[in-house]
């Protein structure tokens, strides 16, 4: 059944249409969650809150401005945007997965959107890339990061992004590119941290550079 | 270093987009959806019971306002008797063949009046009598100025 219909059924008040649009949404919306919160707990309280306002207010949903799952993923954008705070970098060694007081980590992902595959050595160096990814993610702006959490991780095509933001094709391309160059820079930024950090246990005298907020140095982000 | 860079970084991406696609709801998040689906369903047959008896009030007033206003009608106000009423559209006056009607007029006295030798300025009174035929059509009959025929004259 089409969607439009089972959100009809749902204003209705048929709970078994609502549970069909769960089954059928809840994991890309979780993966976006995922791919723009810091922690497992905070992505599923976006979902769950996702849902929920969905049930509470079907009539929000008009078929004729775009899907159901741009709806949804727009829902979710928007509760991530209230509870937006750009993210700290953490030191490498320090400890990652402290309650910043909000339900959320400082940069900890769930563990197993961390768990690479190979040889021990491969596995270390990708769970190192993988932990840096985290942490240039988490240090984007929200602008940049969303793009780069629906196009580059949860796999959402450009058309239904386009529908989200309600921006022509074009222009969440031409966002995208910007993002991922930010992104590339903040990557780099936390190599360059770690090196430094590297040469100053060897060598105590180096100073350490500033590298606990990334964001700062990339420049806020309107695309 | 550029290139170990973008390398690193898209390798990292591609392991992150792969771990993600097999992320799946956890039974903790789907119990969740399931109570407040449960609480949404509760609440709404809640508000469907509340609108219902809102209804029900609502109809009873309107029924109780009907009756009431039924009975003021037939013990208060009794309505006019409808015979002989003339109705437009009808083409009947009353019950008979015909009818006529003495209807009493008066001559306003600042009008000068041709009184024999010469003008009264006088009130005069006159009788005109008004045949109404069935069909609602009126003749005037007759006029007959009271002076003339006083002893139809009641002041």
């Amino acid at each position: 059944m089409d969607d439009a219909l089972l959100v009809e059924a749902m204003g209705g008040g048929d709970a078994e249409a609502a549970r069909e649009l769960y089954q059928r949404h809840c994991q890309p919306i979780l993966r976006f969650a995922l791919a723009m919160t810091d922690s497992r707990a905070a992505a599923e309280d976006i979902v769950h809150d996702t849902f929920v306002e969905l049930l509470q207010r079907p009539g929000n949903y008009d078929p004729d401005r775009g899907s159901l799952r741009a709806f949804l993923y727009g829902i979710a954008r928007h509760r991530i945007a209230k509870s937006w705070r750009p993210a700290v970098i953490a030191p490498q060694g320090s400890a990652p997965d402290e309650d910043d007081g909000h339900g959320r980590h400082a940069t900890a992902m769930p563990a197993e959107l961390a768990t690479p595959a190979g040889t021990p050595q491969d596995q270390a160096e990708r769970s190192q890339d993988i932990e840096r990814l985290h942490a240039a993610i988490a240090a984007l702006p929200l602008v940049y990061r969303e793009v780069i959490a629906w196009c580059d991780l949860a796999e959402v095509p450009y058309a239904t992004v386009a529908d989200i933001l309600d921006c022509p094709i074009g222009t969440v391309r031409s966002r995208l590119h910007r993002a991922r160059a930010v992104l590339a820079e903040a990557f780099r930024s936390q190599l360059q941290c770690e090196d430094a950090r590297d040469a100053h246990v060897s060598t105590p005298g180096v100073p350490l550079p500033n590298c606990t907020r990334l964001d700062g140095a990339l420049g806020g982000g309107s695309a | 270093m550029s290139e170990r860079l973008e390398a690193s970084l898209s390798q990292a991406l591609v392991a992150q987009r792969e771990a993600l696609r097999r992320t799946r709801s956890s039974a903790a998040l789907d119990a969740r959806f399931e109570q407040s689906l449960a609480t949404w369903k509760s609440r709404r047959l809640r508000v469907g019971r509340r609108r219902h008896l809102s209804w029900g009030l609502a109809a009873a007033a309107a029924g109780v306002l009907v009756v009431s206003t039924g009975w003021l009608v037939m013990h208060v106000g009794a309505p006019p008797s409808q015979a002989g009423v003339y109705r437009s559209g009808q083409g009947q006056v009353a019950d008979v063949d015909a009818a006529v009607l003495r209807v009493r007029a008066s001559l306003g006295a600042q009008l000068p009046v041709r009184n024999g030798n010469g003008l009264s300025s006088r009130r005069r009174h006159y009788w005109v009598d008004v045949d109404v035929e069935p069909d609602g059509t009126l003749y005037v009959e007759r006029v007959t100025p009271i002076d003339e025929d006083p002893q139809l004259f009641v002041p």
